[in-house]
C-alpha cells in the first residue's frame, strides 16, 4: 500500500495559552463580490452566486501577512473552480486576500445540466483556511461560509425557447396526424401570427417558470432550514 | 518668637496660620490603611522609593497576552524599613498612583503553613476579587468582567457565520421567505456593526447593545455559544474558564452577580473529578491570574504585618517563619504572573532570614529585573532628604494659607527659620520622628507654645491594657465584609486567634491542648477545611480531636460544602467529633429540618450524622472570627506592646464568651457521652471474651 504524508499543525509550547474563545482566530471580514466589485446577496441559504459567473471571495485575516502562508479554501465544493489566491487592497484601504473563483457545472452530466438550465441548485460551505508560516507555532479553525448557486435569468430564455419547441412540436404532431392541414412551417409561422398562440405559449412559460422556481424555492428553504437548525445547535441557550 | 524680619506678607501669613490646625498633627499620628489617606499623602515623600515600586509592579503589566508564557515568573520583592518609616502608606500611595493606572492589591492578615501556596492564595485572591475595593469602590471582579465580555462578545459576532447572523436576529416566518432570495445582508451588518463598535475601551456594553437595537439575551446566548465552540475540551482549565466566562458574561450583561461571587466562593470545584485539589486550586488560580492579566491588571499580593504572620501567641515562631519562606520559594518556582511585596521592619527581617534555608534564600533574592537597573529585591526605606521635608513644609502650609495674594513672596522654609532642617535636626530622621519634629517645631514658631516635654514610654504595667485592646477592638470591627465561603480561611484563622491565646483552656472537665488552625480535608480546594481543636480529659486519659467546619456554600454549593465537611471522617478519619457551624437565614431550633432540600440529602446519606454537629453561629459572630486577624494586628503594634498574655486572654474570654460557649459545651457532654460508651463497651467486650 502506498503510504502518505500528513501535514501536523504545532499547537505552540504553552499548555496554558489564552482561551481560543477571547483569540482573533475568524477573519475580520468575509465577502464574496462580483467582477464589477459588488457585493453578491446575502440569503438565507448563504451567498447567492450564479451559474456562469466569476466571483472573487475576499478574506481580512486578523494575522500579520508575515505569519500567514496562504489563504485558501479547503475542499472546495465542485460546482467551484478556484484559482490561486491574492492580496490585494480594498476600497477600505485594507489588505485583503482574494480568491478568484467561478460558478461552474460539468456539461456532460445531465443533472448538472438540468441545473444549468435552471432546474435544481447546488450549495455548499465555503471553508476557509488561513494556514501559518512554519515555526509560527499558531492555527485556526477553518471558518465556513455557506454559499448557493443558482441560475439567473437564463431559466426565463430557457422556457421561451421551450415554448417555441412546444409549439412547434404541437404543429408537427398535427400535420402527422392531419396531413390536409397544410404546410408545417405555414402552420406554425399562422400560428405565431396570432395573440392567443402566443398567450398560450407565455402561460405555459410562466407556469413552467413558476413550477421550476417553487422547486428550487423548495430546495432553499430545506438547506435555510438545515442551516437555521445547525445555528440553533450551536447557540442555543 | 518668630525669627522672620518684620515683613507684612510674613505676618499676615503667620496671623492665617495661627487661626488653623497644626498642619503636621495629623500626619505625625501613626496611620493605618484607609484612613483619610488623600488628606494626608504628600506625594514627595518617599517619591523615589515609591516611583522605584510602581516600575517593579508595572514590569506584572502585560501589555498583550496570548498565554501563561507572557505572565512573568513571580517574584518577591521586599520593603525594609524602621517602624515608622511610612512602610504602610508606602503601600497605601501605591493603590492611590497619580498616573490613573491600577493593580489588584491583596493584603493578607494571616498565613497558615498546613495550606499550599495555591490554596492560599486562591482563597485571599477570590476574596479580594469580590469585595468592594477600599480605593475604587467598586467590586475588582465586576471591573474585570466588563473588559472580557466585551471581548468575547465581539468574538462571538466574529466567529458566526453569515447566515448564523441572520438567523440570530430571528427573523419572522415572511421575512424567512423573503431571505430565500436575498437582502440578509442587513441583518448581518447590524451584528458586525455592534462588533465594529465593541473595540477595547468603549463605554457601558449593555447601553451599546441597545443602541444597536440587540437583545441582551441574545447576546449572552451568542457568547455562550461561542464558548461552547471554541473553549473546547474536558480538561480542568477548560471547564473552568468555560464556567467563569459564562458566570461573568451573566454578571455583565444580566447583572446577575450571585452565579458568579458562588463561583468564586467554591462552586468552581464542582467541575473537576475528585481528587485533584491541588491541581484545581493551581488552575483555578491561572484562570483568574489570567482574568487580570487580560485587563492589563497586575497582581500584588503584599504582607505588611509580618510581626503578626511570624508569630503564634505573640512568640516570634522560628518554625512558621521558615514554613513562610519554602512556601514563597515554591510560588516563585510554580507559579507566574504574581508579585510578591513584603514590608517589613529591618529588625524583623534580619531575624526571620536566620530561618531562610539555601533553597528559599536563592528564590526569594533573584529579584524583577527594570530596565538600566538590573534586578530589585530589596528596597529599604530612608529618612527623607532635607529637600523632601523642604517640599513637604510648603506643601502642608500652603495647603493651610489658601489662596494668599503674596505666598510666593513668603520665604521657603517658612513658617521656620533659614537653615532650621539643617540645625534643628528635622532631617535625616525616619519620618515619624520628623514628623513629630516639624509639628513641635511648628506649634513653637506659629502658636509660641513650648514644646511638650516628651513623657517617658508607660511601663506596660501602667497601661489600662482593656482600654487598649477595646480600641484596637473597635477598629478591627469596622470592615463590614459579607461572610462568603471565600473568606473561609480568613474565619479559621480567626478561630485560632480566638483560641490560641487561651491555651490550655478548661471546659467542662475537658482542656484544650492544642489547635490547628486548617486542616485540608477532601477534594474540595475552597470547602475543604476545617480547624482541628485536640481536647484532653483533665481527670481521665481520654482526647478528643475535634474538628470545626463552617457551613458557608450558598445554593448549590451548599450541599457540596456539606458533603466536603463530612470528608473529615473519609478513611483515614481525621478525628473523632466534628461540629459544623451554619448561619441559617430561617428561624427554628432543629436546623436538620431548615437545611434546603439538597443539603439535607447529604445530611440523611451520611452515616456519620451521630459524630456530627449541627450548630447555628450568627453572621455578627463570624464577623467577629473574620475580624479577630485584623485585632491581632493591631495589638501587635499597641504602645507598649506585647500586651500582657493574662489582659489578652481575660478580653478575649469576655468579648467571645458565646463564641466559645459554641464551640466547646455541647461536642464535649457528647465526647463524654462516647468515652462513656467506649469504657462500657470494652467492658462488655471483655465479658464476652471472658465467657467464650
Amino acid at each position: 500500500m502506498k503510504t502518505e504524508s500528513i501535514q501536523r499543525t504545532l499547537a505552540g509550547n504553552d499548555p496554558h495559552g489564552i482561551s481560543r474563545a477571547l483569540q482573533d482566530l475568524t477573519p475580520d471580514d468575509c465577502t464574496i463580490v462580483d467582477r464589477r466589485g459588488k457585493p453578491v446577496p446575502l440569503s438565507g441559504a448563504g451567498y447567492v452566486l450564479h451559474f456562469g459567473r466569476a466571483y472573487h471571495l475576499r478574506i481580512v485575516s486578523p494575522f500579520a501577512d508575515d505569519d500567514l502562508q496562504e489563504v485558501c479554501l479547503v475542499s472546495a465544493p465542485t460546482f467551484l473552480t478556484t484559482a490561486p489566491a491574492f492580496t490585494d487592497v480594498d476600497e477600505n484601504g485594507r489588505n485583503v486576500h482574494v480568491l478568484p473563483m467561478r460558478v461552474t457545472s460539468d456539461w456532460l452530466s445531465i443533472w448538472s445540466l438540468l441545473r444549468r438550465f435552471g432546474l435544481g441548485i447546488d450549495w455548499d460551505e465555503l471553508e476557509i483556511s488561513q494556514r501559518f508560516k512554519p515555526g509560527k507555532l499558531r492555527d485556526a479553525k477553518p471558518f465556513l461560509c455557506p454559499v448557493v448557486a443558482r441560475p439567473h435569468w437564463s431559466v426565463l430564455l430557457v422556457l421561451a425557447l421551450f415554448g417555441v419547441l412546444a409549439l412547434f412540436v404541437q404543429k408537427t404532431l398535427d400535420h402527422v396526424i392531419d396531413p390536409e392541414k397544410g404546410d408545417r412551417l405555414d402552420a406554425l409561422l399562422q400560428s405565431l401570427q396570432r395573440w392567443d398562440s402566443w398567450a398560450l405559449m407565455f402561460g405555459g412559460v410562466f407556469a413552467l417558470w413558476c413550477l421550476v422556481n417553487s422547486l428550487n424555492l423548495c430546495f432553499l428553504y430545506q438547506r435555510t432550514r438545515e442551516l437555521r437548525r445547525n445555528y440553533r445547535e450551536t447557540y442555543s441557550s | 518668637m518668630s525669627s522672620f524680619p518684620d515683613d507684612g506678607p510674613v505676618h499676615t501669613a503667620l496671623d492665617i496660620l495661627r487661626g488653623k490646625e497644626n498642619p503636621f498633627e495629623s500626619l505625625a499620628r501613626p496611620q493605618r490603611l484607609d484612613d483619610r489617606f488623600l488628606d494626608l499623602h504628600v506625594p514627595e515623600m518617599l517619591a523615589q522609593e515609591r516611583d522605584l515600586l510602581l516600575q517593579v509592579i508595572d514590569r506584572y503589566r502585560t501589555e498583550e497576552y496570548s498565554g501563561s508564557a507572557d505572565l512573568l515568573q513571580t517574584r518577591v520583592v521586599t520593603v525594609l524599613g524602621d517602624r515608622g518609616s511610612g512602610k504602610t502608606h508606602l503601600l497605601q500611595s501605591l493603590a492611590y498612583r497619580e498616573d490613573g493606572k491600577s493593580q489588584i492589591i491583596v493584603r493578607p492578615k494571616y498565613f497558615d503553613r498546613d495550606l499550599p501556596f495555591e490554596e492560599y492564595v486562591l482563597s485571599q485572591l477570590a476574596a479580594a476579587l469580590t469585595e468592594p475595593d477600599d480605593v475604587y469602590r467598586s467590586r475588582p471582579i465586576d471591573d474585570l468582567a466588563r473588559p472580557l465580555v466585551r471581548r468575547l462578545l465581539r468574538q462571538a459576532i466574529r466567529s458566526m457565520g453569515p447566515t448564523d447572523r441572520i438567523f440570530a436576529l430571528a427573523p419572522g416566518r415572511w421575512q424567512r421567505l423573503r431571505l430565500l432570495w436575498g437582502g440578509g445582508r442587513r441583518l448581518d451588518r447590524k451584528l458586525v456593526a455592534l462588533a465594529d463598535a465593541l473595540a477595547p475601551g468603549g463605554g457601558d456594553l449593555r447601553h451599546l447593545i441597545g443602541r444597536h437595537e440587540l437583545d441582551i439575551e441574545l447576546c449572552v446566548r451568542l457568547i455562550q455559544g461561542h464558548l461552547r465552540r471554541f473553549e473546547v475540551g474536558e480538561g480542568v482549565l477548560a471547564s473552568l474558564r468555560r464556567a467563569l466566562y459564562g458566570a461573568m458574561v451573566r454578571a455583565v450583561l444580566l447583572e446577575e452577580t450571585d452565579p458568579l461571587f458562588r463561583f468564586l466562593d467554591g462552586e468552581y470545584a464542582q467541575l473537576a473529578a475528585p481528587g485533584i485539589r491541588r491541581e484545581l486550586a493551581a488552575r483555578m488560580l491561572h484562570a483568574l491570574v489570567e482574568v487580570c492579566a487580560l485587563a492589563r491588571q497586575p497582581v500584588i499580593i503584599a504582607f505588611d504585618n509580618l510581626e503578626l504572620l511570624f508569630s503564634v501567641r505573640s512568640q516570634f515562631d522560628g518554625e512558621l517563619t521558615r514554613s513562610f519562606w519554602n512556601v514563597l520559594a515554591q510560588a516563585v518556582d510554580n507559579t507566574r504572573g504574581l508579585l510578591v511585596l513584603l514590608f517589613a521592619e529591618s529588625g524583623l527581617l534580619e531575624r526571620a532570614a536566620g530561618f531562610m534555608d539555601s533553597f528559599a534564600r536563592d528564590r526569594l533574592l533573584q529579584g524583577v529585573p527594570l530596565f538600566a537597573r538590573g534586578p530589585v529585591s530589596q528596597l529599604r526605606l530612608s529618612p527623607p532628604s532635607p529637600a523632601a521635608v523642604q517640599d513637604l513644609i510648603r506643601n502642608r502650609v500652603r495647603r493651610s494659607l489658601g489662596p494668599l495674594p503674596d505666598v510666593e513672596r513668603l520665604p521657603t522654609s517658612f513658617p521656620f527659620p533659614a537653615g532650621f532642617l539643617q540645625t534643628d535636626g528635622a532631617s535625616g530622621q525616619n519620618l515619624r520622628n520628623t514628623l513629630v519634629r516639624l509639628r513641635d517645631a511648628y506649634s513653637s514658631v506659629v502658636y509660641q507654645r513650648a514644646p511638650h516635654a516628651p513623657a517617658p514610654p508607660p511601663s506596660p504595667a501602667d497601661l489600662d491594657w482593656n482600654s487598649l485592646l477595646q480600641s484596637a477592638w473597635d477598629r478591627a470591627m469596622e470592615h463590614d465584609s459579607t461572610p462568603s465561603a471565600s473568606h473561609l480561611q480568613q474565619m479559621h484563622a480567626g478561630l485560632a486567634a480566638l483560641l490560641e491565646p487561651l491555651l490550655p483552656f478548661a471546659s467542662d472537665g475537658w482542656e484544650l491542648t492544642a489547635v490547628q488552625p486548617t486542616l485540608a480535608v477532601g477534594d474540595h480546594p475552597t470547602y475543604g477545611l476545617v480547624s482541628m481543636l485536640r481536647w484532653r480529659e483533665q481527670r481521665g486519659s481520654g482526647t478528643c480531636l475535634l474538628g470545626i467546619g463552617f457551613l458557608l456554600g450558598r445554593a448549590r454549593g451548599m450541599s457540596v460544602d456539606l458533603g466536603a465537611k463530612l470528608d473529615f471522617f473519609r478513611h483515614p478519619s481525621r478525628g473523632d467529633r466534628l461540629i459544623v457551624l451554619w448561619p441559617p437565614t430561617t428561624e427554628g431550633d432543629n436546623l436538620v429540618e431548615l437545611l434546603p432540600a439538597a443539603t439535607r440529602a447529604v445530611w440523611d446519606q451520611s452515616r456519620q450524622r451521630s459524630r456530627t454537629t449541627l450548630r447555628r453561629i450568627e453572621l455578627s459572630e463570624l464577623r467577629i472570627l473574620m475580624a479577630l486577624p485584623e485585632w491581632l494586628g493591631q495589638v501587635v503594634s499597641l504602645p507598649g506592646a506585647p500586651a500582657p498574655v493574662e489582659a489578652v486572654r481575660a478580653f478575649i474570654t469576655k468579648r467571645c464568651e458565646t463564641l466559645l460557649h459554641l464551640l466547646t459545651l455541647p461536642v464535649l457532654q457528647a465526647c463524654n457521652d462516647e468515652e462513656e460508651t467506649k469504657s462500657a463497651g470494652s467492658t462488655s467486650r471483655r465479658a464476652f471474651a471472658h465467657e467464650n
